[in-house]
């Protein structure tokens, strides 16, 4: 799978465009997507814009908020995280089959979650396997160790902090969307604001001119794959939480999610590109075509005609916007 | 008279203001070979592009076999028979011998199917003409650089009818055997009555197998005319021969070196290859000249760590005993390398990213860096070296070469180094902005620090360079000091034949 | 000999896969009476047939330096197509089957087109197009639907022998396919662009038709293996192709081909299809439950990689 960049012999002269008003653009355009589709429902349907209506959806797109933020930093480094959705179902398995105090389950899932990364990031980075097959063999390999642990059944119940956290709210604030937007602010800053953030954007945007510079690349690939074991793990958590029941198959299709609403938000498989609010925007983009093609009374398949025509369409408008 | 297969008439081209040709006058007859030298960016490169149609003339024009011709597409080229052998490989590794000399031209049988068995036996008969031995089946990532090479001039030459080959530095990744054997290939080739042009830096080899030469110098040609009216060094000195001008400033006065800032004894870049030992001092610039292939980019990328090798890197008289390119920069070595697109800049990144990679954050607490602060920084670095950008947020590619080279060097000096590494620091950079770099590379010696400099630019070496070592065959062949730094000296050693190292092998 | 094994571009790693399925048999054998029978054989093959005709077109698609995602929702469409059309009677069959062959031909070359004109990434473009196919699948229907006429049902069922009639065309797409790599100039463009795709635009080569072929070809398969499908159920399933997408990939890799594209071939692929059903036959004869199987599947593909990513080492 290589990326043709197709070299141009003579340089056109480019956009006069800093790079940072191009990125503030894309995720204008992105808002304004998002804006769009909420008038346009809150013009076919009452129901939709309703304080009620506008908080589910914010609880709904916390546990792919999450994951799509691990995904998005690993994309960063030119990698994949196929195994994301995975790590969800195997950390909420594990962590609430093993214990019922909240806030180990936390402890112990995010220690999983970490564990599990670093097996994918050390794959990927020290055993150069590609990380698609890393990733892959990683989520098949947890898909057995679940299942066989919980012999095909999970049971047990969740504690009420645990319910509360994923469904519960603050003063009508729903709790949920306040820790994505906690881990969200910190990754943010972590990316924007420290050394490890811009030495991580060199890495994927050229690594050997990063390791030129004196970035450890290899270590920097591994961190990548460890957040992304972090907010899978979490984005489990909130998920079963919020559903209630602890499924084997908890997650199911998080990892095609998490890739798509990172496509979306503007990262590139080539690499160095991606940003917090942007992927955060694509996450809420996603959930709220769910939320309007039920609020419409459309049958809910069409959700999965319109997020796929999105990818497509979003990888277009990037590749011609970026190719300028 | 006899008719020229290709020839250029006037040919000029330039690049926006940047003229890289004028009026060049270059014929090629059939079964003459001729050479075609210059420094590197005298437009050898360009003048080949015009020929094969990849660029077109901005005046004059080519013609071939006689008649006007305007090539659009390389293509047009290729099916009137002008075959071009380019330094960079086009045989794929995943393809047999057979597969890649007939790709995209594969013998059919009635059905439209490969005709394996024609394949095979044409691919033979094309590779005993031209007295290659080589099995049509091997599958081409099974071979040497050298028979790749050699299947690269079976492709370039399978329709039989070629008129004119074009072979840019073949010698380039060669032994002396395999050099030789292609030089067979090459009398063979002109016995056939095909017109050769021969692209080298190696003055022995055109002695050896080119009729005729043509030496282009700042897009002009100096001379021209059958090889037996030159020597040596009356080609180098039309190849070279050029005032200096104001270009560089005025060198350290002898003995102004003070103590040694980098020791390297014994460095083995790789099996086989002959170990190096060299020495940079305070207050010195040190070049490090040779051919293309001589093992100066691998030296330098072993002395960064950025490669393994085994021997000892010492610097201020610590030993380094594991060495890394994080390693040497912490320890105050720090190196530009020969390639900006590769691995030198960080292409759709700003420009102030670009300036601070090796020391983001610099200043700042590592895990607060305050937003703008790499712009601060960049908009001071910018104007510090005289960067012609309007904002620093614009992506790096939108500068030009010279000043992309100036961003490069800005960021490694942001580490405050104690030796600077600097892999062809002048290349695609124009002339304004080369005197720039070398004023600030002197400036930077006066005040203390030392510099390594590879350049295959001898009036580089020369201007700037106050020692120099010339590599030759992986080796540092001799060390050049004051007066004795001349072009015609570095070239006399560096393009020598070397029958000590390469005779011994035999061809497998 | 040497013609052989360039034709069927056979690999030292595929010794290993051979040894393997010996231990396997072996085990298998000395585990149960009923493992060496003609039924169990049977039944083995049985399992063999849908994965094996995706795998050959995944094949094909990473020879080419891309990865075809989309067999997730495409099997579901077209298999759902196929049942909602093939009615029962000779002349509908043959009406589902020219219209799933035209669909997945049209999936694929959609594919390829924003692919090879547009220039998004393979797996961005497929798992796109995966998710709108799985989507209007659920659209058409939500339960398993329509139906298929009798006597395709029995042919799905229908043996010679030991040996299920699909499985000889399954046999017979392979050597196809083998043939086709080996002795049109598509097979040695598909090498080629999958080697190094810049050389081979530079030799002329029309990279942007070939993967466009590439994808079209990988579409078709894929209409074979969901009239399959069909057939076998008696009915079409919107969700027949869950978890196709990334099962196809498995075998590809195990069977040594690589997933930068340019290198390996089908013969790998099949061997691997061949191997890993009769692993999960014998795991099954062992009471070992799936779970420990995918645990299985999970360390093959890594030790699979580990080994060819030493190898291109050296």
């Amino acid at each position: 799978m290589t990326v043709s960049t197709a070299a141009a012999p003579q340089k056109t002269p480019r956009n006069r465009s800093t790079v940072r008003a191009m990125q503030n653009r894309e995720r204008i355009l992105l808002a304004g997507f998002l804006a769009a589709i909420w008038a346009i429902t809150t013009a076919l349907s009452p129901r939709f814009l309703t304080p009620a209506n506008l908080s589910d959806i914010l609880v709904q797109t916390a546990p792919l908020g999450f994951v799509v933020l691990g995904q998005m930093v690993v994309i960063i480094v030119r990698g994949l995280d196929l195994s994301v959705a995975s790590i969800m179902a195997t950390v909420a398995v594990l962590s609430t089959g093993l214990i019922d105090n909240t806030a180990v389950i936390f402890v112990l899932g995010l220690m999983l979650g970490a564990l599990i990364g670093t097996v994918n990031g050390g794959l990927v980075a020290y055993r150069r396997v590609t990380p698609f097959l890393a990733t892959l063999a990683t989520m098949i390999v947890l898909q057995g160790i679940r299942f066989a642990y919980t012999k095909g059944a999970p049971g047990g119940t969740l504690p009420e902090a645990f319910r509360w956290l994923a469904t519960g709210d603050i003063f009508g604030i729903p709790v949920a969307p306040i820790a994505l937007a906690v881990v969200a602010f910190a990754l943010h800053w972590v990316l924007e604001r420290t050394v490890y953030g811009r030495r991580l954007k060199l890495v994927g945007t050229n690594p050997d001119a990063a390791r030129m510079t004196g970035a450890p690349v290899r270590l920097i690939v591994l961190s990548a794959y460890v957040i992304s074991g972090l907010t899978a793990a979490l984005g489990g958590l909130f998920l079963v939480g919020y559903v209630g029941i602890v499924d084997n198959w908890t997650g199911r299709g998080y990892e095609l999610d998490s890739i798509a609403a990172a496509v979306i938000g503007g990262a590139a498989l080539s690499g160095g590109k991606g940003s917090v609010p942007g992927v955060l925007l694509a996450a809420l983009i996603l959930v709220s075509l769910f939320n309007i093609v039920v609020i419409l009374g459309l049958p809910i398949e069409w959700q999965f005609v319109i997020k796929g025509t999105l990818i497509i369409l979003a990888a277009t408008v990037y590749m011609k916007r970026r190719r300028v | 008279m006899v008719q020229p297969v290709l020839a250029a008439r006037s040919l000029s081209k330039n690049f926006g203001p940047n003229e890289v040709l004028q009026g060049i006058e270059f014929e090629i007859f059939s079964g003459r070979a001729v050479a075609l030298c210059g420094e590197n960016g005298a437009g050898k490169s360009t003048l080949i592009k015009l020929l094969t149609g990849l660029y077109a003339p901005s005046a004059g024009h080519v013609e071939f076999m006689g008649e006007k011709v305007v090539w659009s597409d390389p293509r047009q080229s290729l099916a009137a028979g002008i075959a071009v052998v380019h330094q960079e490989f086009s045989v794929l590794g995943a393809l047999t011998v057979a597969e890649n000399i007939f790709l995209g031209d594969e013998p059919l049988t009635r059905f439209g199917l490969i005709d394996r068995r024609r394949l095979t036996c044409n691919a033979r008969v094309r590779l005993d003409n031209l007295g290659i031995t080589l099995s049509p089946d091997a599958l081409v990532e099974t071979l040497s650089v050298a028979d790749k090479q050699m299947v690269e001039i079976a492709k370039a030459l399978r329709s039989e009818d070629e008129k004119v080959l074009i072979l840019d530095e073949p010698t380039a990744v060669l032994s002396q055997n395999e050099t030789t054997h292609l030089f067979r290939i090459i009398a063979g080739l002109r016995e056939q009555g095909i017109g050769l042009i021969y692209v080298s830096h190696r003055l022995d080899e055109i002695f050896e197998i080119c009729t005729d030469i043509t030496v282009i110098k700042d897009g002009v040609v100096t001379t021209s005319g059958p090889i037996g009216g030159y020597t040596h060094d009356s080609v180098v000195s039309a190849m070279v021969g050029r005032e200096m001008g104001e270009l560089f400033p005025p060198k350290a006065a002898v003995g102004a070196a003070g103590t040694v800032v980098l020791k390297v004894e014994d460095l083995v870049v790789a099996p086989g290859v002959p170990s190096a030992s060299l020495s940079v001092r305070e207050g010195e610039i040190v070049g490090l000249a040779g051919l293309v292939g001589s093992g100066r980019t691998e030296l330098a990328r072993a002395i960064y760590g950025a490669d393994p090798s085994s021997g000892t890197v010492t610097l201020f008289g610590e030993p380094m005993p594991w060495r890394s390119p994080s390693g040497c920069i912490d320890a105050g070595m720090l190196m530009l390398t020969e390639s900006r697109k590769d691995d030198g800049l960080f292409m759709e990144t700003s420009v102030a990213r670009n300036f601070t990679a090796t020391t983001p954050g610099h200043g700042a607490h590592p895990a607060a860096v305050p937003p703008g602060h790499e712009e601060r920084r960049a908009v001071l670095l910018k104007e510090r070296m005289g960067v012609a950008v309007d904002h620093v947020g614009l992506p790096i590619s939108a500068l030009s070469g010279g000043n992309q080279q100036k961003v490069l060097i800005a960021r490694l000096l942001e580490n405050r180094p104690k030796l600077l590494i600097l892999d062809e620091p002048t290349r695609g950079v124009d002339m304004g902005a080369k005197a720039e770099i070398y004023r600030t590379l002197r400036h930077l010696a006066a005040e203390g620090m030392a510099l390594l400099v590879i350049s295959s630019e001898l009036i580089e070496v020369v201007g700037l360079c106050d020692r120099v070592y010339v590599m030759r065959d992986g080796e540092i062949a001799t060390e050049l000091t004051g007066e004795t730094i001349t072009e015609e000296r570095i070239m006399t050693v560096a393009a020598a034949e070397t029958a000590t190292h390469r005779g011994g092998t035999h061809h497998a | 000999m040497h013609d052989v094994i360039r034709a069927t571009r056979a690999q030292p790693v595929h010794l290993v896969v051979l040894a393997l399925i010996a231990v396997v048999l072996l085990i298998g054998i000395n585990t149960s009476d009923r493992f060496a029978t003609p039924l169990n054989f049977a039944n083995v093959q049985d399992q063999i047939v849908a994965l094996a005709i995706v795998s050959l077109a995944q094949t094909i698609v990473i020879l080419s330096g891309g990865i075809d995602l989309s067999y997730a929702g495409a099997l579901s469409l077209l298999s759902v197509v196929f049942a909602a059309i093939a009615g029962d009677s000779a002349g509908t069959l043959a009406l589902a089957l020219l219209a799933v062959l035209v669909l997945g031909a049209l999936i694929g070359l959609v594919n390829g087109m924003v692919v090879a004109y547009v220039g998004v990434h393979p797996l961005i473009t497929t798992l796109g197009t995966s998710t709108i196919l799985a989507g209007a699948a659920l659209l058409i229907t939500r339960r398993p639907s329509g139906s298929v006429p009798l006597l395709f049902e029995d042919f799905t069922y229908g043996r010679l022998g030991v040996m299920p009639f699909c499985m000889m065309i399954v046999i017979g797409l392979y050597l196809l396919a083998g043939f086709m790599l080996w002795r049109t100039r598509l097979g040695t463009r598909i090498y080629a662009v999958g080697d190094n795709e810049q050389a081979a635009a530079v030799s002329g080569l029309p990279v942007r038709r070939t993967k466009v072929a590439v994808y079209a070809l990988s579409g078709l398969l894929c209409s074979l293996a969901a009239a399959y499908m069909a057939g076998r159920f008696g009915v079409g399933d919107p969700r027949a192709g869950v978890g196709f997408d990334l099962k196809s990939i498995t075998p590809v890799i195990v069977g040594g081909t690589l997933l930068a594209g340019g290198k390996g071939g089908v013969l790998g692929t099949a061997l691997a299809v061949i191997l890993l059903a009769l692993l999960a036959n014998v795991l099954n004869f062992l009471n070992v439950s799936s779970f420990y199987q995918w645990i299985a599947e999970g360390l093959i593909i890594i030790a699979a990689v580990s080994l060819l990513v030493g190898k291109g080492r050296s």
